[in-house]
């Protein structure tokens, strides 16, 4: 495709890499602010005296979150989680999306369906009901509490139909008439012309079981059966100093600083997507060559 | 729109209805262990009927319970949560009792898994629950009444401490005059007063004396604010540093002590009963000076937005030099100002007063929670024996500490290790640590403490005070500046600290008013002092808190308090 | 003929089985606890054995003095973070979209999805600090000449600091579902346009955007659900006595009345006038959108 390259076109390209460096450094600088807080003694950041630079650098901070032998522990509960999780929540996330991705008139029930989903989204029991039911199908204290209670992410199901619906209904017809079932068009023509939408979805749900916490800590019945993001929240959580009258208390709570600690956290957080995002990125631009080719 | 599929309505109530009788079964289950249960009450005693406080189950009895772990506590190599752990190991060993874990939780979920645990019917046989899960609970028939037991078997100390430093907890968990948990106990309630902490340093340097009245503290704010007394040439210090909070660390109660106000706890007044403090005249006097105080700069002009950490930033980078602070505040102070600046010297003082009479602080009561015995379980004293051996180790046996074991079961290696967290019994009953210590000083005698103060005696008395890492320990136990002195005179006199009269739990409009209450409250102070909003706001304010519910919520309270003075 | 039929879409219903029966599992039982809305519930007392108190929990709180207040800061946060949160990241995408350079292009992509990261406990912190009086924004403001800005303690203010906060920590993560839905654009559309004479805006206009259309509703529609969801971390950790004018949210004053111990039965209420609200929203949208433009949105 080539492009004229009029005065106009210099000066729009001009003035938009200018907003989308200052756009970066807005988001990147904080990030670096972060990353120096974590670095940093706890006196100085206290005293409010960090800025860009670690001052009175210092790794005390990622060393407290990986002192304990429950942070490897974690990590592979974690690993273990991402893994399965992000495989059944993609297996579901395709064998869901194709049929909705279709039109009525190839299948009836369609709708009923679409809102059969939707609806979960809108409406919850509650903390109480939920808890309830995941210890009646006696999954408490084990890996598959963190995985099958949300192994349907209908958000990304309701993206990827769309994303579905948007391939060229034409492939579709052809492949029917040389005899191709269902689960063939899935396999061999949607899954490989929707690599864009599942590198997104695919990064969302890793980031997703990467960083959720919550359901951790109610579902699991011990800290060692934590995931490394249950793990950090209970040993970034300081309570407030200002409750207590003890002051020996107070001082054990004194030898670290929640803000050190959670700022190393954040960049534990981070892991993921430093290490899947630029692998994943690739496919955004693969998908359209792949679509023009077949065309 | 599900009619379509036969099967899922079918499916739904098969499962629904498993849930609810694993519900109901809760129930039930309870109802089918009353006989067991009133016959439990009868001879509450059992074959270990020898009211010893530390007897021995034999054989050994296993006790299932729940623990609320904290993910910053660390401990020596080979112990975790769920090992065999050295407070295990004492239960087992001392009592004969064999712990077995329920569930472990982050005790920032402790509440919610109890909650979801009571809901589900599955409960332990001794958990620690809040007052409103306890009043449920009881509401419910579904713990034992430890009268009995607790009177045949809490050790000499405990009694003698509930009698007098606990007296209030030990009420908040009687019902119809029945004892039916044990409570983790919170200490002694005026523990928690605030005192004023000032640069002593500052004070100095502009020649300034001690404020003791509500007229010296402004003057010495004013100084604070406009004489730099850090001397770097900038006018970056501030005055009085208060949080927009009305009780604990950092906030404004001290101040409005001094005016004989006293916020957030029910007082009594004269023939009219309990009282809200919140509401009343010296309140409106305080406010009026602080909106003064704030208008001439005083105090920092984001003051409603900040809260601790802030406060605390402020001391340490050296620019805030007066605020009001329970003892804890002494902790932040040494750890991070003195190592910032050795040369800053810290002075706890006694609260100024407006007018001739003394100041008094006013605390609440607080209660960390409750021990409960699950109905039906054989040996409900079990509890409270486990209490007695929690407290005889980390506390001792009497005032002066005799037997304690401090260094092994509370603070492990000079403190480097929160042991008592490990225990799922716990409780916080007053100690005379800063008393012993400081009169063992003044003598030169250290041989009448127990092995835990004759360390901190030879800290204190083996450093200046010079020694960033030893600082607080030898700064506390300095009576001229000591916030621990100042708190032992205000409790030494006989009504020197104004306590909550009210400690009945939430009352039913409280429920449901209170919050919204507080929220009004705290939103009139704050803009009465930032000007936002006249002084006279405080009238209309008091008006709608009688007519939003107030005037109910002080009905229920003084009930009570008839009922139970 | 029905057989026939039923033969043809059998592998549509074996496909969706699994999902099906998870979310009934996870989803649908569960949500038996909307009754506790209705009731006034304590968890020792069960789902069955609870009284029941028929509407009361939600004419409590819609009898709550502040609650008309706090309904329009909640309204007003949620749709201006619901208007920002679209076109900031379609913007962002589609200057994107013109970047040549791929390396530049993954580079900024990646950056300006950190924010995301950032819980908003830390986020707090950062932000107390530079939109403090002294802080790093008012030194700027002041070196302007203009007059310093109470960011977190102004009424006029703290919407804005909430709404521009929470679209600048979550734009990075929707831009990625636009430069998605952009590579599925057919590039013979283009090359089309360009023999046509189109300039770069002209193609933007007439084919990039409308083929960003099923996505951007898509969108659209599903964030109308958050209506009434301003962001409860968000505020909790930001907001302060003189700001409840303006930024006490439906969210954060049932927290308070949470603390106070009434929890259950009111935040379910809570929850169920919120999902009510959401499904009539998403409800609508999706037959407005069938109606006019004859599209189904999912």
């Amino acid at each position: 495709m080539i492009t004229r390259t009029s005065w106009s076109r210099r000066s729009f390209n001009l003035v938009n890499y200018a907003i989308l460096i200052l756009l970066s450094a807005l988001c990147f600088l904080p990030i670096v602010h972060v990353l120096a807080l974590s670095l940093s003694s706890k006196i100085q950041v206290t005293a409010g005296n960090v800025l860009f630079w670690p001052r009175e650098f210092t790794w005390a901070s990622y060393e407290y979150v990986a002192s304990q032998g429950q942070f490897f522990r974690s990590m592979g509960i974690t690993l273990q989680r991402v893994v399965l999780g992000t495989v059944i929540n993609l297996a579901l996330t395709l064998l869901c999306a194709y049929p909705l991705s279709k039109e009525r008139g190839d299948f009836r029930l369609r709708s009923v369906y679409v809102w059969y989903f939707v609806i979960t989204i809108l409406f919850g029991g509650g903390l109480i009901p939920w808890y309830l039911t995941i210890k009646n199908l006696d999954l408490l204290n084990s890996i598959w509490a963190l995985v099958l209670p949300g192994a349907v992410p209908v958000f990304n199901i309701i993206l990827l139909l769309n994303f579905f619906r948007r391939l060229p209904k034409e492939m579709n017809e052809s492949a029917r008439i040389d005899g191709a079932g269902d689960w063939r068009i899935l396999l061999s023509i949607y899954i490989p012309l929707s690599t864009p939408a599942l590198a997104t979805i695919t990064l969302f749900t890793v980031v997703g079981h990467w960083n959720s916490w919550f359901d951790g800590l109610l579902l699991m019945n011990s800290p060692d059966r934590y995931p490394l993001s249950s793990y950090l929240q209970t040993v970034i959580t300081m309570p407030d100093l200002s409750k207590f009258t003890d002051p020996e208390m107070a001082r054990v709570y004194n030898l670290i600083s929640d803000r050190t600690t959670r700022a190393a956290q954040v960049f534990v957080g981070m892991l993921p997507i430093l290490l899947v995002y630029p692998f994943l990125q690739r496919y955004f631009i693969h998908g359209i060559v792949l679509g023009s080719v077949k065309e | 729109m599900f009619g379509k599929k036969g099967w899922m309505p079918l499916l739904a109530v098969v499962l629904a209805s498993s849930l609810l009788s694993a519900c109901s079964d809760n129930n039930g289950g309870n109802e089918g262990k009353k006989p067991v249960v009133t016959g439990g009450n009868e001879s509450p005693t059992g074959e270990q009927g020898d009211g010893n406080p530390f007897g021995k189950f034999d054989p050994p009895l296993t006790v299932k319970s729940v623990l609320s772990t904290e993910g910053w506590a660390t401990f020596p190599e080979g112990e975790t949560w769920d090992n065999d752990n050295r407070w295990t190991k004492l239960y087992r060993e001392a009592l004969g009792i064999n712990l077995k874990w329920d569930w472990m939780v982050d005790s920032t979920q402790y509440e919610n898994k109890m909650n979801v645990s009571i809901a589900s019917g599955d409960i332990p046989d001794i958990m620690r629950v809040t007052k409103k899960q306890l009043t449920q609970l009881v509401e419910a028939d579904m713990v034992e009444d430890l009268t009995g037991v607790f009177d045949q078997y809490a050790m000499p100390y405990l009694k003698e401490q509930v009698q007098d430093a606990l007296a209030s907890a030990q009420k908040m968990a009687t019902y119809d005059g029945k004892l039916m948990a044990i409570p983790h106990y919170g200490g002694d309630p005026r523990d928690s007063l605030v005192t004023l902490y000032i640069r002593a340093d500052w004070l100095k340097k502009l020649n300034l004396k001690e404020p003791t009245t509500i007229d010296e503290l402004v003057q010495v704010a004013e100084a604070f604010v406009k004489q730099d007394p850090d001397e770097n040439g900038k006018a970056d210090t501030l005055g009085l540093g208060i949080l927009s909070a009305t009780m604990g660390g950092g906030a404004m109660g001290g101040f409005l002590n001094g005016y004989h106000a006293y916020p957030d706890i029910w007082i009594e007044n004269g023939n009219e009963g309990l009282i809200y403090g919140s509401t009343t005249p010296e309140m409106k006097s305080a406010l009026g000076k602080l909106q003064q105080m704030y208008k001439d700069g005083l105090i920092d002009r984001e003051f409603g937005t900040k809260d601790y950490n802030r406060l605390k930033e402020d001391v340490v980078s050296g620019k805030l030099g007066m605020f009001y602070g329970t003892i804890s505040e002494s902790a932040l102070i040494a750890a991070d100002l003195i190592k910032n600046d050795p040369d800053a010297s810290w002075k706890a003082l006694p609260l100024p007063s407006v007018d001739g009479n003394p100041a008094k602080p006013n605390v609440g009561v607080t209660v960390g929670g409750f021990y409960v015995v699950k109905k039906g379980f054989s040996n409900p004293e079990a509890a409270v024996k486990m209490m007695n051996l929690f407290l005889q180790k980390v506390y001792g046996e009497d005032k002066e500490g005799t037997n304690n074991d401090l260094q092994v079961y509370a603070w492990a290696e000079n403190a480097k290790y929160a042991m008592h967290v490990l225990s799922p019994v716990q409780g916080y009953i007053k100690d005379y640590n800063y008393n012993l210590v400081r009169d063992a000083l003044a003598a030169g005698d250290p041989s009448g403490l127990n092995e835990a103060l004759k360390k901190t005696y030879d800290v204190v008395s083996g450093t200046d005070g010079s020694d960033p890492d030893t600082w607080q320990q030898w700064w506390i136990h300095q009576p001229e500046v000591s916030p621990f002195e100042i708190r032992v005179k205000y409790q030494e006199q006989p009504d020197g600290v104004v306590i909550d009269k009210y400690f009945g739990g939430a009352t039913k409009t409280m429920e449901e008013k209170m919050s919204t209450l507080l929220t009004m409250q705290n939103e009139t102070f704050v803009k009465i002092i930032m000007g936002a909003a006249p002084i006279d706001e405080f009238d209309n304010y008091v008006s709608n808190w009688k007519k939003l519910g107030g005037d109910q919520i002080t009905q229920e309270v003084n009930e009570w308090y008839e009922a139970n003075r | 003929m029905f057989k026939q039929k039923w033969r043809q879409e059998r592998s549509n219903h074996i496909m969706l089985l699994p999902g099906v029966v998870f979310l009934f599992l996870f989803s649908y039982v569960p949500m038996f606890g909307i009754i506790i809305s209705f009731q006034k519930y304590y968890p020792t007392k069960g789902f069955l054995d609870s009284e029941w108190v028929g509407l009361e929990n939600f004419q409590y709180i819609f009898d709550l003095p502040d609650f008309s207040r706090v309904l329009w800061n909640t309204v007003f946060i949620a749709t201006m973070k619901i208007i920002l949160h679209l076109i900031v990241p379609i913007v962002t995408a589609l200057l994107l979209n013109e970047i040549r350079s791929a390396l530049f292009k993954r580079s900024v992509q990646t950056l300006i999805y950190l924010p995301y990261f950032l819980s908003w406990v830390i986020l707090a912190g950062i932000l107390m600090d530079i939109l403090s009086l002294k802080g790093i924004v008012n030194q700027m403001i002041e070196a302007l000449g203009m007059q310093s800005v109470f960011f977190l303690g102004d009424n006029n203010w703290f919407p804005w600091t909430l709404i521009i906060s929470d679209t600048w920590k979550q734009f990075g993560f929707d831009t990625i579902i636009y430069l998605a839905a952009l590579t599925g654009i057919n590039p013979t559309l283009y090359e089309a346009a360009v023999i046509d004479g189109a300039n770069r805006w002209k193609q933007t206009l007439h084919i990039t955007l409308p083929g960003m259309a099923p996505i951007i509703v898509l969108m659209m529609t599903l964030s109308l659900g958050n209506v009434l969801n301003a962001g409860f971390d968000q505020v909790f950790n930001l907001y302060s006595a003189p700001v409840l004018e303006s930024g006490d949210i439906l969210d954060t004053m049932i927290y308070r009345i949470g603390l106070q111990d009434y929890q259950f039965s009111v935040s379910a209420a809570l929850g169920l006038f919120k999902s009510l609200v959401s499904f009539v929203l998403v409800s609508v949208s999706y037959g407005l959108a069938y109606r006019f433009a004859n599209y189904r949105i999912f």
